[in-house]
């Protein structure tokens, strides 16, 4: 019981250390991934549902990922796209992906080729394709549409389930 | 043609089950799962802006299913020592589990599979299967489940004994508790799991209890449970009797006539069972005494006359055995009287 636990503790420092120098690498724009669950809780007979960190998170949790980000350059930016992979032993759900004022799309090949969800497709083990669905869904990409004014904010997210 | 069709359609369908199939428990637990996007712009240079990592580990599911295996009563007869009910025990979660069993007789009254509970079975042992051959033998010593894997079933036997004094149609329902413990030691039953409590930190591998709730346990406890029954039925009896005798001086009668040289029997043969359900595969065989002949043509079953050959009236004589009568019905609805007679001359 205790091994496993200095394990992924170790994992999490590993993950947090390789990622760390990127984000301060650039001042233009400030960019950090979120992630949250649901939790209902009731108050006054009152159900409420908040969000809350992942803190337990077992198999077919839906988490929320939400990518936050932040013009910080002094002059408005543009040609912005957010690109997020579907994290690991995650499902994307269907019609969970949202960003105000961008164009979204998906990639079922890796991250190769991203196009709108009718068009994608996946290419089957006996060398056909078939349409993609949700669940083959590898990368969610967030085109912004214009520039994003100096100061300014946006936020994207997005919804996975735990396999 | 239709066969590589054939071929071809049980491929597709094994791809498209097995990645379902085959993750029911779901992804390890201790598992990081670990999420960042990257921002691309303008302004932004060729790699973009990569968001720090967002991590957390996936937590211990625990989760567990106890069902009985046959969905039916086990039939016993009274004063029947080591009477074996079957259940299987899965690991629904994601980690590998230990498993404490406990059985017990429910409260008197219960009902389960057409009947009710009115006495309780003595001396309840639970033993987990040891895989070494099915069904429950001496290998099977092991009174918890060891090392259970995700989405894996291990056979549980509860053994009782009937009490001598129970009457026919009486019935004891038992259950069976599965409580999960920890595993990850081989050989050794495990600690008791705990449901991590509150707050808690993304980074460690916590307990939380999704399993819902038994025939005997409560949602959400880290156990689950089951229920069989044990009802008595009479056992079957089979009689043979010489019902009638017809001597050389011309006597015939079921009694009072001699046996000696000539005199030609009439044998019964009875199967009585008593007990509500289906006899299946039944066959009765009579192998003609030593210096009798049998008395072609004169297989009567349930009163009806069948010929020697094998033809389908499910009796014959000496081509199924030599020598010999067979009656074979197959499946019989029980409760029932079956019964056949045939004559033999003495030699």
């Amino acid at each position: 019981m205790l091994k496993p636990r200095i394990l992924t503790s170790v994992l999490i420092a590993m993950l947090t250390a390789v990622h760390l120098p990127v984000q301060a690498a650039a001042g233009q724009v400030e960019i950090k991934s979120v992630a949250e669950r649901e939790v209902e809780t009731v108050t006054n007979g009152k159900k409420e549902i908040r969000r809350a960190p992942v803190n337990k998170a077992v198999p077919g949790d839906e988490i929320i990922y939400t990518t936050i980000f932040k013009n910080l350059a002094g002059k408005p930016v543009g040609d912005i796209v957010i690109t997020n992979p579907v994290p690991n032993d995650s499902l994307y759900k269907a019609d969970s992906a949202s960003g105000a004022n961008t164009v979204i799309t998906f990639s079922a090949d890796g991250g190769k080729q991203y196009a709108a969800p009718g068009q994608l497709t996946v290419k089957t083990k006996d060398g056909k394709t078939r349409p993609a669905l949700p669940a083959d869904y590898t990368h969610i990409r967030w085109t912004y549409k214009g520039e994003l004014g100096a100061g300014k904010s946006g936020e994207v997210s997005f919804r996975a389930f735990i396999k | 043609m239709t066969r590589r069709w054939r071929i071809a359609v049980a491929t597709l369908a094994m791809l498209a089950a097995l990645p379902f199939a085959a993750r029911a428990a779901g992804t390890a637990s201790g598992t990081v799962i670990s999420n960042s996007a990257v921002l691309q712009c303008g302004l932004c240079g060729a790699s973009g802006v990569a968001s720090g990592a967002v991590s957390f580990v996936v937590d211990n599911k625990v989760n567990v299913a106890v069902a009985d295996s046959d969905g039916a009563a086990t039939s016993v007869v009274a004063g029947q020592l080591a009477a074996v009910t079957t259940f299987s025990v899965t690991n629904l979660g994601n980690t590998v589990q230990d498993y404490s069993l406990a059985a017990a007789n429910v409260a008197s009254g219960a009902a389960l599979y057409g009947g009710t509970d009115n006495f309780d079975a003595a001396a309840c042992i639970v033993r987990a299967e040891s895989g070494a051959a099915p069904g429950y033998d001496a290998a099977d010593t092991a009174s918890y489940i060891d090392e259970l894997a995700p989405d894996a079933s291990r056979t549980v036997y509860v053994v009782c004994n009937i009490p001598a004094s129970q009457a026919n149609g009486d019935q004891a329902i038992v259950s069976l508790v599965a409580t999960t413990l920890q595993g990850g030691t081989p050989g050794a039953q495990g600690a008791a799991t705990v449901a991590t409590a509150g707050a808690d930190t993304p980074a460690t591998v916590d307990v939380v209890f999704v399993d819902g709730m038994g025939s005997d346990d409560a949602a959400r406890d880290g156990k689950y449970s089951g229920r069989d029954a044990y009802r008595l039925g009479t056992p079957a009896t089979l009689s043979k009797t010489v019902t009638n005798i017809q001597d050389p001086s011309g006597c015939n009668a079921a009694s009072g006539c001699k046996i000696v040289r000539g005199s030609v029997l009439t044998y019964r043969i009875e199967l009585i069972v008593p007990s509500t359900g289906n006899v299946s595969g039944l066959v009765l065989t009579d192998p003609i005494p030593p210096n009798m002949t049998y008395v072609p043509g004169s297989i009567v079953v349930n009163g009806a006359a069948k010929t020697d050959a094998a033809d389908g009236d499910k009796a014959d004589f000496g081509i199924t055995s030599p020598n010999t009568v067979t009656v074979a019905p197959g499946t019989v609805a029980a409760p029932l009287t079956y019964w056949f007679t045939f004559r033999a001359t003495i030699n």
